[in-house]
């Protein structure tokens, strides 16, 4: 309930708790190739909107 | 043609900002705190991207002040960690791999904190991971030496020159002696609590390594992992903690 109420009205401070950053590093040194393929997508987003628009 | 552009200017293009993007990914994934607050943005930026779009007026107009000005607040903020962090980035030591201690290493280490608490001799001894802590070395007595009971003990004995201060581990080598942390401003633990431990505490808080510490006045083992202190009563125990942190 505590977490429920906690998520809802502070949102930012439920992720800060769920140590989301902590997972997202451990997640990235267990597979670093992951930081290339989500470079490669953002660029690929990054120029579409650039030169396409959206 | 690639969306609307010659092949050439596209590769160009694509190059140049993906190399651009890749240098900001690894900034952002090469401390906690930049993690925390690319996170932190990357969610502003789609709520103010959401409510911009079904035009939630008074919202998207603050949110558009957060999010032009929070980088530059980022920046001063962060200042003194973005320098490391440059550094860092392309350094060997901060890959994803770290030099593992061996049995020998680790029995070592243990046998020789027991031995000085049994002596009631403080020390502070930081076994190093993923994070490098070249940064804390360079100011310390360097020593590339083999980590042996002994010269750990002799290290620590009281009224040495290298007595005060940490010993940094790597590996099989201890890096260096004397090295000084930044202590912890944990409000959680006791006031009261020793500047060794605190540096410990500090040093945990910070990286990923594991720090031993042995208290002066009690005699006691304690590791610091993570910001958190634990006691350690036996041999046993340190052993498996130690095991464990290294896998």
């Amino acid at each position: 309930m505590k977490n429920i109420i906690s998520s809802i009205f502070e949102p930012l401070y439920f992720l800060y708790q769920r140590k989301i950053s902590e997972k997202t590093l451990g997640f990235l040194k267990r597979f670093p190739f992951v930081q290339y393929i989500l470079s490669f997508i953002i660029t690929i987003f990054i120029l579409y909107v650039m030169l396409v628009g959206f | 043609m690639i969306f609307g552009i010659p092949i050439w200017k596209f590769i160009v293009e694509f190059y140049i900002v993906f190399v651009c993007v890749l240098f900001l990914f690894k900034v952002v994934t090469s401390h906690k705190k930049f993690m925390s607050l690319g996170i932190l943005y990357l969610i502003l930026f789609i709520v103010y991207k959401v409510v911009a779009y079904y035009e939630i007026a008074i919202s998207a107009e603050i949110l558009k002040y957060v999010i032009t000005w929070f980088p530059l607040v980022i920046v001063i903020i962060l200042a003194p960690e973005i320098r490391r962090s440059l550094d860092l980035i392309w350094k060997k030591e901060h890959r994803i791999s770290f030099l593992v201690g061996s049995d020998q290493t680790k029995q070592s280490i243990v046998d020789a904190t027991f031995d000085l608490a049994s002596h009631k001799i403080g020390a502070l001894i930081t076994i190093e991971k993923h994070n490098t802590l070249d940064q804390y070395a360079e100011r310390a007595i360097m020593m590339n030496s083999d980590v042996t009971k002994e010269v750990l003990i002799n290290i620590f004995t009281p009224l040495t020159p290298l007595h005060d201060g940490a010993v940094i581990i790597r590996g099989d080598k201890i890096l260096c002696a004397g090295a000084y942390f930044v202590l912890s401003e944990n409000e959680t633990y006791d006031k009261t609590m020793g500047s060794r431990h605190r540096a410990g505490l500090g040093i945990s808080e910070v990286t990923d390594s594991l720090t031993i510490l042995v208290s002066e006045e009690t005699g006691d083992v304690s590791i610091a992992v993570e910001g958190i202190l634990l006691k350690m009563n036996d041999h046993e125990k340190l052993s498996e903690y130690i095991n464990m942190f290294l896998k």
